[in-house]
């Protein structure tokens, strides 16, 4: 490939990526760098974790996202009594021409494209923990038997953060397999009246798909692909590791650090921030990675990855502050 | 990849921006030290113009103290402008907007993925008229800093232009040739304190063939500070004998209009100045002998001077015993008086003094003025009395 070839696909990346963005705000009214974030792990390959009070859109976020691209989707409704073969799929018995009866893998909604876990909290763990062979590696293990997951596969999970009576805290683990976590505030005046006016009215905006159904899945594993052949200098993966080692407590790390966090970032956050921020490159038409990219999409690779201790709860400290003074203290380790 | 020709050119046009900076910090630095010098330079100049040795001594080390800290931190400064290959990249990328481009061309490897490197070295070197070295660093050279390392160098120049007239007053050393019972400083000298009468007998002489310093030479601070005298403003010797006349008059220049006792009675003090010779001065005989010598022995003592007069006294005429027998008075000396030097001579100058002839004859002539009159030897405390001078009172007689 040559370099017009590179700069064609990277051409063809942005227009795409701009499309569905285009398509998702004509539904859904505010959270631009919601929508971003989204759409930057869809293409880096990873899953998302959405915190929002009820009403603010996480729902139609997730469903306008299959939508625009074109991709199957599935909602599971995790509930307490959501059993995990609800999730993946279960065996039932099944007779065959020949009068046999054999036992026949029936998939679960897992087995799309885009997988809405509408509030993930409210199930078991162990209903959680299905998802996550299938978050990790895009595949289900069901009677011994492994099943494959269709790609792109893509887990929008929400989180409501009140009514956390009958709720599960999600395990670090599960946790650390989501790429981003993206939080949904309340929309501001002028994008409150947008919603009442779009909602309300006979005309209902629609999200007209930008890829061709057929195609969609394997276009979408292209671009995929093209991000991760995204340039990145050494000294940007130093700074990345180093960023990631900043949010570890230790003994020679930043005093606010260590005074507040009880579990850093794991290194699948540098993954999740280099794989990110390939994404924003191309996004800005570049070839290559810099350091701003990073550093753009900390908040969202690293807020659900830090696990703070009682002293951060009692001082009323947030993931996002233990991430700005991060970001603050790694300033001089950027190239 | 790295090494390619666009690469290459890219990689080159680094290197040359890179030396550019490194040029102008160095200059920056070359230009800081010359100017924290210079100015530390004036300092010290000043200080051993017009300071006494413990302040010339105090201000200098702190001079140098603040040099030698300035000095570390422009180096430092220095250091930590100077531009190392491995940021040369990523500094050029912050500060021409290139987004990385640089960092990430100078560093890529064989395992990216080709297309996106030739896309990278496309854009690169597409932009390469936007970070020339001219560009990126505008000024070859530091002009303010320039400025003021030769706004500083000027200061020393004019410092150095001055220096002569910064300097004090000359310290004037009057060697009495006679052991004396006193040492007179200005204070009971002259009405300066610029003077300083040393008495050979004393142990209080010059060094010999030594200059005047003002200060402490017996110290390093006033080493240097003597050394950077004699250096800026010239040699200001000792005048420890020789020609009587040649040292008062080099001594009433040195002193200009801050002696005028030595010019409106130079005679009075260019005698004390210009008699003995300091290298023996505690013989009495010697010294006496010695100024003989000079004065070819029977010149009428003018009168100069604090002490004595050098050559009132001729020579001495030894018994066969080794005791003296008795001295020859110069009759023209004049007695001193009391206050303000010597009285103005009264009554007709005597004449220039005749070289000494030995006697062809068995005896003199009538007509042959008689200089000295022979005084016996026990009479000599009397006659030192009477034509000494005193530091007050009236006037004894005679």
């Amino acid at each position: 490939m040559t370099h017009e070839l590179a700069d064609a696909a990277i051409r063809d990346f942005h227009d795409t990526f701009t499309a569905v963005r285009r398509e998702i705000a004509r539904v859904v009214v505010g959270h631009d760098t919601a929508v971003d974030t989204i759409l930057t792990a869809v293409f880096a390959g990873g899953h998302v974790l959405i915190e929002g009070v009820p009403g603010t859109g996480k729902t139609l976020l997730a469903r306008s996202l299959a939508d625009a691209l074109a991709l199957g989707m599935s909602r599971i409704q995790f509930t307490i009594d959501l059993m995990p073969a609800d999730v993946t799929g279960t065996r039932v018995v099944t007779e065959g021409s020949d009068g046999r009866r054999e036992f026949r893998f029936v998939p679960g909604p897992v087995f799309a494209h885009v997988l809405l876990a509408d509030e993930i909290n409210r199930a078991t763990p162990k209903t959680q923990s299905a998802l996550l062979e299938a978050m990790a590696e895009q595949q289900v293990t069901v009677a011994g038997t492994t099943h494959a997951l269709p790609s792109p596969f893509f887990v929008l999970a929400t989180l409501n953060p009140i009514e956390m009576e009958g709720t599960y805290q999600l395990p670090e683990a599960q946790l650390d397999r989501f790429l981003f976590k993206v939080v949904l505030d309340y929309p501001s005046q002028g994008e409150l009246e947008r919603i009442l006016a779009e909602t309300t009215s006979a005309d209902q905006p629609t999200v007209r798909p930008v890829l061709a159904a057929d195609t969609a899945a394997a276009r979408v594993d292209d671009l995929r692909h093209l991000v991760r052949r995204v340039l990145v200098a050494p000294a940007v993966e130093r700074y990345v590791a180093g960023l990631v080692r900043l949010t570890l407590p230790l003994a020679d790390g930043d005093e606010d650090v260590r005074r507040w966090v009880a579990y850093g970032a794991s290194p699948r956050a540098g993954q999740a921030l280099l794989l990110g921020a390939k994404v924003r490159a191309l996004l800005d038409g570049r070839p290559h990675v810099t350091v701003g990219d990073v550093d753009t999409l900390a908040p969202a690779a690293l807020r659900h990855r830090l696990v703070l201790n009682f002293a951060a709860q009692t001082a009323g400290v947030d993931a996002t502050r233990v991430i700005e003074r991060v970001l603050d203290v790694a300033r001089r380790l950027r190239p | 990849m790295p090494g390619t020709g666009a690469t290459a050119v890219v990689l080159r046009q680094l290197g040359r921006v890179r030396r550019r900076l490194n040029a102008l910090t160095v200059q920056r630095l070359a230009y800081g030290i010359i100017a924290v010098g210079a100015c530390s330079a004036t300092v010290v100049l000043l200080l051993a113009m017009r300071a006494t040795p413990v302040v010339f001594a105090v201000g200098s080390g702190l001079t140098v103290a603040g040099f030698v800290v300035a000095a570390t931190v422009l180096t430092r400064t220095t250091s930590r402008r100077w531009l190392r290959r491995a940021h040369a990249a990523a500094w050029v990328d912050r500060t021409t907007g290139l987004e990385g481009r640089l960092l990430t061309l100078s560093q890529i490897g064989a395992r990216d993925d080709e297309a996106f490197v030739a896309l990278l070295e496309r854009q690169t070197v597409d932009g390469l008229p936007s970070w020339t070295p001219d560009h990126v660093v505008p000024r070859s050279v530091p002009w303010r800093a320039l400025a003021g390392a030769a706004g500083a160098l000027t200061i020393v120049a004019i410092v150095l232009a001055i220096a002569p007239r910064l300097r004090p007053a000359t310290r004037r050393v009057l060697v009495s040739d006679r052991p004396m019972d006193w040492i007179a400083t200005g204070d009971t000298v002259g009405d300066t304190t610029n003077d300083l009468l040393i008495a050979p007998g004393t142990g209080h002489a010059p060094p010999d063939g030594s200059s005047v310093a003002s200060g402490d030479a017996a110290s390093m601070p006033g080493a240097l500070q003597g050394w950077l005298q004699r250096a800026i403003a010239g040699e200001q010797a000792w005048e420890t004998g020789g020609d009587s006349l040649a040292g008062r008059d080099h001594t009433a220049a040195q002193s200009g209009a801050k002696a005028p006792a030595a010019s409106d009675d130079g005679p009075d003090l260019a005698a004390d100045a210009a008699a003995g010779d300091p290298s023996d001065p505690t013989d009495d005989d010697t010294q006496r002998a010695r100024a003989e010598a000079t004065n070819d022995g029977n010149g009428a003592a003018p009168g100069a001077g604090d002490g004595t007069d050098p050559r009132l006294f001729g020579p001495t005429a030894v018994a066969g015993d080794g005791v003296r027998d008795h001295f020859e008075l110069a009759i023209a000396a004049r007695v001193r008086t009391r206050q303000g030097g010597a009285d103005t001579p009264q009554g007709d100058v005597p004449a220039a003094e005749p070289d000494r002839h030995p006697s062809l004859a068995g005896g003199g002539r009538s007509d042959d003025p008689i200089n000295r009159m022979p005084v016996p030897a026990a009479y000599e405390s009397l006659v030192r009395r009477l034509y000494a001078r005193h530091a007050g009172g009236p006037e004894p007689a005679p």
